[in-house]
């Protein structure tokens, strides 16, 4: 008897994986990484007047980060400052939120802008939470209708909102903004702002790039994918290995400018590489205007 | 206290290193390989949209399982008023089989109850423990030990063989069938 349940063991594990199988994984874990980031992704990007370069971060995330000081920044003939604007926390059952908002203040000429930068970024905060908030709650009474034994605890949704500085020089005044929240997510959505502050306007990497920015983007993906995969433990995904791989950039791609000017792609965990690599950036190297 | 938000990421990469026994316990419950395929993808998604109910990661295992039981039970559900009476007849017919023509034991398992089945599968492939039985099919212990020595008995009709010795091999069988 003990062979025939041997024998029968043997055909269970014998039974061929189909080839589809380790694509299909894939697929689902990208499809759940873009159902949790990818309808809060945007990018904002904003140009003002005047000429520098600072890219400002605002992210949600599961970590409480606190709020940095910005550097000074000359601004239509005056200074203007990120400082740390209201604080605001938040705590039941199903939720515990941590916001820090970044306020943009000037001393004076630049009072507009930044009133204006401020009420956008005041609104998009609102939103982010009162979207976290419903979220929270619909994950708890999704967790509170499936609970089993041993589910006693419900663990509050952790949110966060803080942001980060890129870059403080030159004509562009750069910030992205991220979002993420609850549902265990390891990655921040990318939301970002990037301001020309010579003319108030929003710089897109068509500004930065010229008409191919896409391909050219694509391109410095791809090369630095080429050249980080020579490196031992590194992997992209691919299509041998992974049933997919990187193809283009989105419309939307976020992306900060960094200290040297440059544009810097970011990419979300899983997004073009397992999870262990983590989120990915690509700088693009700007070609010195002609 | 384990970061809530590697969580996510501890389901995705646990679902891509487990995927084939995931693929092998789901075919030998439905022995169809596309619903075999759909039944892990949908128990890998749920999993990952769940991650965040996932307490202690080291019950990973256990609490993935049991997405995945759930999964090959729904597909039971779904399709409940086809085969559970394919299932009977083909008991029937196979009942008194002749000792001479005895059916593998790999093909038998297909005849068997599907909860029955899965005991089989789970105590004798993959080696769990009738505790561990419990815990992945939210089942109480005396209903495992149950669906198992019951599974046995129509094994024995099926593969015309004795079972006392699955009986010994289960550990924890009754005395007497």
């Amino acid at each position: 008897m003990n062979e025939k349940l041997a024998e029968a063991r043997k055909r269970y594990e014998a039974v061929p994986i189909p080839a589809e199988l380790s694509a299909q994984v894939n697929r689902s874990i990208q499809k759940s990484r873009r159902k949790r980031a990818g309808h809060r992704r945007w990018v904002r990007a904003a140009c003002l007047a005047a000429g520098f370069c600072c890219a400002f971060v605002l992210t949600v995330t599961l970590d409480p980060v606190t709020a940095r000081a910005l550097e000074p920044i000359p601004i239509l003939g005056g200074l203007v400052r990120v400082v740390t604007g209201q604080e605001y926390y938040e705590k039941d059952q199903s939720k515990d939120i941590h916001v820090t908002r970044p306020e943009l203040v000037s001393d004076g000429a630049g009072t507009a802008l930044t009133g204006r930068i401020n009420e956008e970024i005041n609104a998009r905060i609102d939103a982010l939470i009162a979207e976290a908030e419903e979220r929270a709650e619909e994950t708890y009474q999704a967790w509170n209708e499936t609970r089993t034994d041993g589910d006693e605890f419900f663990l509050p949704v952790d949110v966060s909102v803080n942001y980060e500085v890129k870059c403080s020089s030159g004509d562009i005044l750069s910030f992205v903004l991220y979002e993420s929240e609850v549902r265990a997510s390891s990655y921040t959505a990318v939301y970002t702002y990037n301001l020309d502050l010579t003319n108030g306007k929003e710089l897109t990497l068509r500004d930065l790039l010229g008409p191919e920015w896409k391909s050219i983007a694509n391109q410095a993906v791809k090369i630095g994918i080429y050249q980080r995969s020579k490196i031992e433990g590194n992997v992209y995904f691919n299509m041998e290995e992974f049933g997919t791989e990187f193809e283009s950039i989105e419309d939307d791609q976020p992306f900060y400018i960094n200290e040297a000017g440059n544009p810097v792609l970011m990419f979300e965990k899983y997004e073009i590489a397992p999870g262990y690599m983590g989120e990915q950036e690509f700088e693009i190297q700007l070609q010195t205007e002609p | 206290m384990y970061a809530r938000q590697e969580r996510w990421e501890l389901v995705a990469d646990y679902a891509v290193s487990g995927q084939d026994y995931f693929y092998r316990l789901a075919y030998g419950q439905v022995r169809d390989r596309e619903a075999a395929l759909d039944i892990v993808q949908e128990a890998i998604a749920k999993a990952l949209d769940k991650a965040h109910t996932l307490r202690e990661p080291n019950y990973l295992k256990t609490w993935f399982y049991r997405i995945l039981i759930n999964e090959c039970m729904d597909y039971f559900r779904r399709n409940r008023n086809v085969i559970p009476l394919e299932e009977s007849l083909d008991l029937r017919a196979e009942g008194g089989i002749d000792p001479g023509d005895r059916v593998d034991l790999y093909d038998a398992l297909a005849k068997l109850e599907e909860r029955e089945r899965l005991v089989v599968q789970l105590r004798f492939f993959e080696d769990m423990k009738l505790e561990e039985i419990s815990r992945v099919t939210d089942t109480n212990l005396n209903t495992v030990k149950t669906r198992l020595y019951g599974a046995l008995r129509k094994l024995r009709v099926l593969t015309g063989e004795e079972v006392d010795q699955y009986e010994r091999e289960a550990g924890r069988g009754p005395k007497a069938l």
